[in-house]
């Protein structure tokens, strides 16, 4: 039977149905506005119209006069003196012996427990492309601005390269990347000096033999004040380091290079570095017979001089290190005086004389680095390629303190301006190696590593004179890293190290 | 009459003497011998030095006497030693006179090299 039509059909109903909510109301709604009232604005202006200056300065004091009271009871004088004398006396002698405060030392800055990393510098585009590497480093006076010389050491003939000098400053909150002045050379700079006093003159020597000045105060005018000319009388080969030396004038400083052709010759800026002053020549006749090399060796064959340190105390001895591996003490007034004549190319090089006057015994292979101890007259420390650092007592020819802190070269040494028994040391596989005497007599305070990587060598180190706390290292990469030095390692020197360097310096008892 | 001049150069004599014994110790570097009110009588360092000590020191030395004193009315100052980083200042004081030391008493018997 087939289905029923009216079932199973789509059912549409014929209405829609609607079922109210129960509970559902309707909400009550009720609009209102509200506006803020207009702000009201009032607009005045002001200018000065009169101004007044005023200015003041401090005037300086005028030096207070004042004289001594000269009546007096002489009767009461002497019998004060009588009580106190003996009371003084005894509290006087008790201090000298007296080790109460050995040891003790107030802090009154924030003491910093070890050696940081401050900043790095990196070389700017080029030198870095031309792989140049630190030579060296040195600060201004006021110890805020580091100054770096780039050259390179592997030449094999003449040098091609364009050196420069950098200069960094620290002073500000903010080191830039850049350095805030530069300067490019006709060949890389091997060494450099700031001036002592004025914080604008740096001395270079350059791989070509050249010894010049620039300045970093007036960017109108040219950065190199001065250059030596090349004569018979000047450098032929590299010169290895520069210093300032102050000159027989009070506040005049003479500029003394060594290089590898072992002339050691003294500039001064007032002739325009035209020639030098005087000069001389380390040869080998003054090497004692038992230390030199076996074999006839003429005594007129040079010694190539590598570094140079003068004595704090007295300027007139200085101490030189020869490439051959040794170190001898010499004297400034052992000095040929040189003039315009002697410096022309063809008048034949005049024959200067050796200044040296005593030879300690040598190191193996060149000596890279010698430094003189700023507080003690008599010691001074080299470190040469075979890893050694010796300290020496310039009266003896025999080393006081041989240190070995690597297998490796070393390429610099440096005994600290701030604390006597301090002295840092680089090597070639990257190290930075800070002595102090007082603390321990044989192995390092600290050691650093202060390139990125150990094949990369640091080789060039600065102590700042200004700023106790700043500490910079350059190496073969270019780069210089600024560190703060470890309060320990940076205040003055006071009590029982001081000891310590005067048992060193003082000549041996036994 | 000439008893008393011989008596006052021996006098001046003495004080001389004991002032050189006094500065002749290692390490010391001057002597002041002021009053009370700051004003000076004998002096073995420059003028600015000595003014600026005589003042300070002085003033220093009130201070540390009335401390003294007001811990124990019965107890007085006798010596007063202030110890820096560089060296140190020692004062004697009586009733009319004070005697300043200044020592460093790191400085070493200076040797003959």
């Amino acid at each position: 039977m087939p289905p029923s039509s009216t079932s199973f059909e789509s059912f549409t109903p014929p209405t829609t149905i609607n079922v109210p909510s129960a509970w559902r109301k309707v909400k009550e709604k009720r609009d209102g506005d509200s506006q803020t009232l207009p702000i009201t604005l009032a607009q005045t202006a002001c200018q000065t119209i009169t101004r007044q200056t005023i200015e003041t300065q401090t005037d300086p004091e005028p030096p207070l006069r004042f004289r001594l009271l000269q009546t007096y009871d002489r009767g009461t004088m002497v019998e004060f003196l009588d009580k106190v004398e003996s009371m003084v006396s005894t509290q006087l002698l008790q201090n000298i012996t007296s080790t109460a405060f050995d040891g003790w030392s107030a802090h009154w800055e924030e003491a910093v427990t070890t050696t940081t990393l401050l900043h790095t510098l990196s070389p700017p585009a080029r030198e870095r492309d031309a792989e140049l590497l630190v030579t060296d480093l040195t600060w201004n006076r006021s110890g805020s601005t580091v100054c770096v010389a780039y050259g390179r050491f592997d030449h094999e003939s003449w040098c091609d390269h364009k050196g420069a000098l950098c200069a960094w400053s620290l002073a500000g909150r903010v080191v830039r990347e850049a350095p805030i002045w530069s300067v490019e050379t006709e060949s890389c700079v091997m060494s450099a000096a700031f001036h002592p006093e004025n914080p604008a003159l740096i001395a270079g020597g350059a791989f070509n033999g050249q010894v010049f000045v620039a300045q970093t105060k007036d960017p109108q005018l040219d950065s190199i004040v001065a250059t030596s000319k090349m004569g018979d009388s000047t450098h032929q080969e590299p010169v290895a380091k520069v210093e300032w030396v102050a000159a027989d004038k009070a506040g005049d400083y003479n500029i003394v290079s060594i290089g590898n052709d072992g002339k050691v010759l003294t500039w001064n800026l007032s002739n325009g570095l035209v020639t030098p002053i005087c000069g001389s020549q380390l040869l080998m006749g003054a090497i004692p017979r038992h230390l030199r090399p076996t074999g006839t060796i003429r005594p007129d064959t040079i010694l190539g001089g590598t570094a140079i340190s003068f004595s704090a105390e007295n300027p007139i001895t200085y101490i030189v290190a020869t490439e051959p591996g040794y170190v001898a003490k010499c004297s400034r007034g052992i000095t040929v005086p040189l003039d315009a004549t002697s410096g022309e190319v063809g008048s034949g090089a005049p024959k200067m004389p050796n200044p040296i006057q005593f030879a300690y015994s040598p190191h193996t292979g060149p000596v890279n680095a010698v430094s003189c101890s700023p507080f003690h007259r008599n010691l001074f420390v080299s470190a040469g390629s075979d890893g050694l650092i010796r300290l020496y007592n310039v009266l003896q020819a025999k080393p006081l303190l041989t240190f070995s802190p690597s297998s490796q070269a070393l390429y610099s040494t440096l005994f600290s301006p701030h604390r006597a028994s301090v002295f840092a040391a680089t090597s070639a596989d990257g190290l930075l190696y800070i002595y102090d005497l007082a603390h321990s007599p044989s192995l390092p305070h600290t050691t650093l590593q202060v390139t990125a990587r150990s094949s990369v060598a640091a080789t060039a180190l600065a102590f700042s004179k200004g700023r106790s706390e700043f500490l910079a290292t350059g190496d073969a990469a270019g780069v210089v890293k600024v560190w703060r030095i470890a309060s320990g390692l940076a205040a003055e020197t006071v009590g029982r190290e001081w000891r310590a360097i005067e048992a060193l310096g003082g000549l041996a008892a036994d | 009459m000439s008893l008393q001049k011989d008596g006052v150069q021996k006098d001046y004599a003495d004080v001389e003497a004991t002032l050189t014994r006094i500065t002749s110790h290692t390490g010391v570097q001057g002597i002041v011998i002021a009053t009370h009110e700051g004003s000076v009588i004998r002096s073995t360092l420059d003028n600015i030095q000595t003014q600026q000590i005589s003042t300070l020191v002085t003033q220093l030395a009130a201070r540390g006497k009335s401390v003294v004193r007001d811990l124990d009315p019965e107890d007085d100052l006798t010596f007063l030693r202030i110890r820096s980083k560089k060296n140190e200042i020692m004062v004697a004081e009586t009733k009319q006179y004070l005697l300043i030391t200044i020592q460093n008493p790191n400085e070493l018997q200076k040797g003959w090299i």
